[in-house]
């Protein structure tokens, strides 16, 4: 039997993705905005999760053209919001061929009664149990409309994902995960919810399997970790990064800015090859930060935020902010300050419209006070380029051209030099 | 050359890891995936603290920094400038 898997793509040019055409004509032309293109570490996963008697085929349609007469037995396709329309076109596309069709990823776990319309199966929540559950069932023809996991995973029996099935010249970077789940449950984030908030380890030895199995399979070095919150347990991290040290690659990875307040951490991410950290300030207005948890953690580290960037860059690691445009408190001023912040920091930035992904305590929140439809379902604008409602202190205009600005001057030529300048004199400090 | 030896050594110990034999003189950088952005800003360091020169920004292309062979005609350029 053959299985397709595919990742749907509303566009091409998937990092970046913007219905304004000044925003997407930007995209498409600056040479500095940073750009990852990565295959989907959940189908691979998926993929090993797929007992061998069945054939497995990866379609990264960002990468290669769906060929829609192809024999299949089954489709599965994951989506996230953005890919949702697309990934239904898709599944519609082959059911009218017979082919039996499955959907998952966050979105169909969050609306899996919207995706089942377009669908025969859905997989609610981590796949690694159900998908084989869900096989077994075909096999003996008695597959269900949902497949509903009652409990997270022990990530630990995670398989290796499949790295074999990867077209490595499509990509410049190999994901991996060594966490699940993150314990901020911010209002405008879907990992609480689809992940739960208990945080999750893989076991030292099982990341490291897949490291190697990485540099064996693909003879690559360059790893993304693609954990929502990778150092939330300090004592687990040191060793993990310890035992990464001898692997000799380079990676990027994503944490809150807490790594800043630990420099034994910071220097066993630079041993480890740590190039890159991605960190979600989501706001420089403490009133948006006060609003984002019951815990207020980001907003009580605000006032670090400049000398953890600086921290951070001392151990010669880049840091890629993520800051979020259109939260109750914003107006305004908030693009210029954007701008002062990233420029007197010399780190880049990635700068996204806040987007009220089903899911989310934020789009309960917009729905109740009316600024947002509840049948709200454009999903191919939610791509946190694109504006879906006007806040409360900013015109959809204002926040378009605001944002274009920030990313024109944030990524021109000048600005682009000087932050490489200043990391290149921190990286000659480093060598002594 | 000293400098094509200096320059593998330095490659090999930062980014490939390991002798690769399909890293020749000519192997462009970029489209073989062996330096990513920060790799380029980590060659700029190296080059500036072993042979005391600056790279200036205008420098920073290509044509300068993306083969083994074009960094040594680079540095060779740049050294004689000094003279």
């Amino acid at each position: 039997m053959k299985i397709g898997l595919i990742y749907p793509s509303r566009s091409r040019k998937a990092t970046y993705s913007s219905t304004n055409q000044q925003l997407q004509s930007f995209f498409d032309t600056n040479n500095y905005v940073p750009v990852f293109y990565l295959p989907s570490l959940s189908l691979l996963t998926i993929a090993a999760c797929t007992p061998p008697d069945f054939e497995v085929k990866l379609i990264d349609e960002r990468v290669t053209q769906i060929d829609f007469e192809e024999h299949f037995d089954i489709v599965g396709i994951s989506i996230i919001t953005e890919q949702a329309l697309r990934g239904y076109e898709i599944a519609q596309n082959f059911r009218e061929r017979g082919i039996f069709t499955v959907m998952g990823g966050i979105h169909a776990s969050v609306l899996p009664e919207e995706a089942r319309h377009y669908c025969d199966s859905v997989v609610i929540g981590e796949g690694e149990i159900l998908w084989p559950e869900l096989l077994q069932d075909f096999k003996k023809g008695v597959v269900k409309e949902f497949y509903h996991n009652e409990k997270q995973i022990n990530l630990e029996q995670s398989p290796i994902p499949r790295y074999d099935l990867i077209d490595i010249q499509a990509y410049h970077l190999i994901p991996t995960q060594t966490t699940r789940g993150c314990p901020h449950d911010c209002s405008f984030c879907t990992v609480t919810k689809v992940y739960g908030s208990r945080f999750r380890n893989k076991s030292i030895k099982q990341v490291v399997s897949e490291i190697e199995t990485i540099q064996k399979t693909l003879k690559n070095r360059r790893i993304v970790f693609n954990d929502d919150n990778m150092f939330v347990n300090k004592k687990k991290s040191y060793k993990l990064l310890e035992a990464l040290i001898p692997l000799r690659i380079r990676y990027f990875t994503e944490s809150d800015v807490a790594i800043a307040e630990d420099e034994k951490l910071l220097d066993l991410m630079q041993k480890s090859g740590c190039v890159t950290v991605f960190i979600g300030f989501e706001s420089l207005v403490p009133e948006n930060l006060a609003s984002l948890q019951s815990s207020k953690w980001k907003f009580k580290r605000l006032k670090m935020y400049t000398e953890a960037c600086k921290k951070i860059q001392f151990y010669g690691i880049q840091v890629l902010g993520a800051f979020i445009i259109g939260f109750d408190y914003d107006t305004n001023d908030v693009f210029q300050e954007l701008i002062d912040f990233t420029l007197e920091n010399n780190i880049m930035g990635q700068y996204h419209f806040l987007t009220p992904f089903p899911g989310t305590r934020i789009r309960d929140d917009l729905i109740r006070e009316g600024m947002l439809r509840a049948n709200d379902n454009r999903w191919n604008r939610y791509s946190c380029f694109d504006v879906i409602f006007s806040p409360k202190r900013m015109a959809k205009e204002e926040l378009e051209a605001g944002l274009l600005e920030v990313y024109q001057t944030v990524y021109s030529k000048e600005v682009h030099l000087n932050r490489s300048r200043h990391m290149i004199e921190i990286l000659k400090q480093i060598k002594h | 050359m000293k400098i094509i030896k200096t320059i593998r050594k330095f490659l090999i110990e930062n980014f490939l890891f390991e002798e690769d034999e399909n890293l020749k003189n000519d192997t462009s950088f970029l489209e073989n995936g062996i330096l990513d952005s920060t790799g380029v800003l980590e060659l700029i360091a190296f080059l500036e603290e072993t042979y005391g020169i600056e790279v200036e920004d205008e420098e920073v292309i290509p044509e300068n920094l993306n083969s083994i062979a074009n960094v040594a005609q680079y540095i060779l350029k740049k050294q004689g400038s000094l003279k």
